[in-house]
């Protein structure tokens, strides 16, 4: 771990946070597709941190519950 | 106009200053001068009525119009405007850094920006890739990923993907939360994954729109490349000598912007902060806020001298 909190190295950020960054890239291949298909998707800033957070907050966490 | 660098540019800025930023500010600002103007430059349909500016170009970046909004004093004037506001002077820079990259990046198209306004109206331009916000978003987006814009974001991209650091949730919490009092607001109302998220979205936002408008140009699309200074060449382009400024301008600072001496100029920069890299790191070292980052000098691997000895030398 480096003073400004990050990780020293790739391979230690990857072995802590795979998980995440698997989550962050199905997300994002998904925002590629629909975005291909439907640019009006691209457009602005708040639909991609709307659909971010849903991806990777909202639906890990019903997915979490529902799994209980 | 830039389609992905105004998203990548902040994480590419905190990567370089890392707790003497704070990033929220630092992203509005690099959003700023489009904020209230772009939806009218492609015009928007509200209840069967087409808003949409008469000339988007003059609109956009001309005066009269909003194009004191890509000014380097509208950036000042709304710093100082955040300082009596919030009273914290990394807020108030932070967001005149943004704004200011902002301002800069525009300079590539070929209307470019009035960096100097009100002292003067004069739009500087580099003219390396073509406006074309008159033509609506889709020519537009067409336009901008054939030719050299697309090229420039790619820089940004690639940068913000080096810079990966800055998005790893450590970071986030010792350096981003540190330095920018908006999340530590936040963090009493959402988690810190949600924190995170939102932290990451405008890199999320921009690599994605960036890869996707490239693949939507260009496969599902047939708009061909032109690489070309100031193309592609296909599309009808508006030039800053067309709007505010005088026609054929002889100032120094145009004169310094064709391409051939911009490209002399850019090596000149680039071997300049070659040079002085390691003195600029030491002086990054040697700021107080960074103490723990500056405390134990790096080594490069199998260097036999101390580190900074060559440099100190040259």
């Amino acid at each position: 771990m480096r003073a400004d909190g990050a990780p020293s190295s790739l391979r230690e950020a990857l072995a802590r946070g795979r998980r995440e960054l698997a989550l962050y890239l199905a997300a994002g291949a998904l925002y590629l597709a629909i975005g291909v298909a439907a640019p009006e998707f691209l457009f602005t800033w708040v639909v991609a941190a709307g659909y971010l957070l849903l991806m990777v907050v909202a639906l890990p966490f019903v997915i979490r519950r529902l799994r209980r | 106009m830039s389609w992905a660098a105004h998203d990548l540019e902040p994480y590419v800025i905190q990567k370089e200053l890392g707790k003497r930023v704070a990033f929220v500010p630092l992203l509005v600002g690099s959003y700023a001068p489009d904020l209230l103007s772009k939806w009218f430059v492609y015009g928007v349909t509200l209840a069967g009525v087409e808003l949409k500016a008469e000339n988007p170009a003059q609109f956009h970046r001309g005066w009269p119009g909003f194009g004191f909004t890509h000014s380097l004093a509208f950036g000042v004037l709304v710093g100082l405007l955040l300082y009596v506001i919030w009273r914290n002077e990394v807020v108030a820079y932070s967001f005149v850094i943004g704004q200011w990259a902002h301002a800069f990046t525009d300079v590539g198209d070929t209307v470019g920006t009035m960096l100097l306004f009100p002292f003067t109206d004069h739009l500087f331009a580099a003219g390396a890739w073509a406006y074309a916000g008159q033509t609506g978003r889709y020519v537009d987006a067409g336009a901008y990923f054939s030719g050299l814009g697309f090229v420039w974001d790619g820089v940004f991209v690639v940068w913000g993907i080096l810079s990966w650091r800055v998005l790893t949730r450590g970071y986030f919490r010792t350096t981003v939360m540190a330095a920018d009092p908006f999340w530590r607001w936040a963090g009493r109302y959402l988690s810190e994954t949600t924190l995170v998220a939102l932290y990451r979205a405008s890199f999320f936002y921009g690599v994605g729109r960036w890869t996707a408008w490239l693949i939507w140009a260009h496969v599902v699309r047939s708009f061909p490349f032109d690489l070309r200074w100031g193309g592609p060449h296909w599309v009808p382009r508006v030039t800053a000598d067309e709007l505010n400024a005088a026609p054929a301008c002889r100032c120094p600072g145009c004169c310094s912007m064709k391409p051939r001496l911009g490209f002399y100029g850019a090596v000149a920069v680039c071997a300049v902060a070659k040079g002085r890299a390691g003195s600029i790191r030491e002086l990054l070292r040697s700021a107080p806020r960074r103490a723990g980052r500056g405390s134990v000098p790096r080594r490069r691997k199998g260097a036999s001298s101390p580190p900074g000895s060559n440099r100190s030398a040259g």
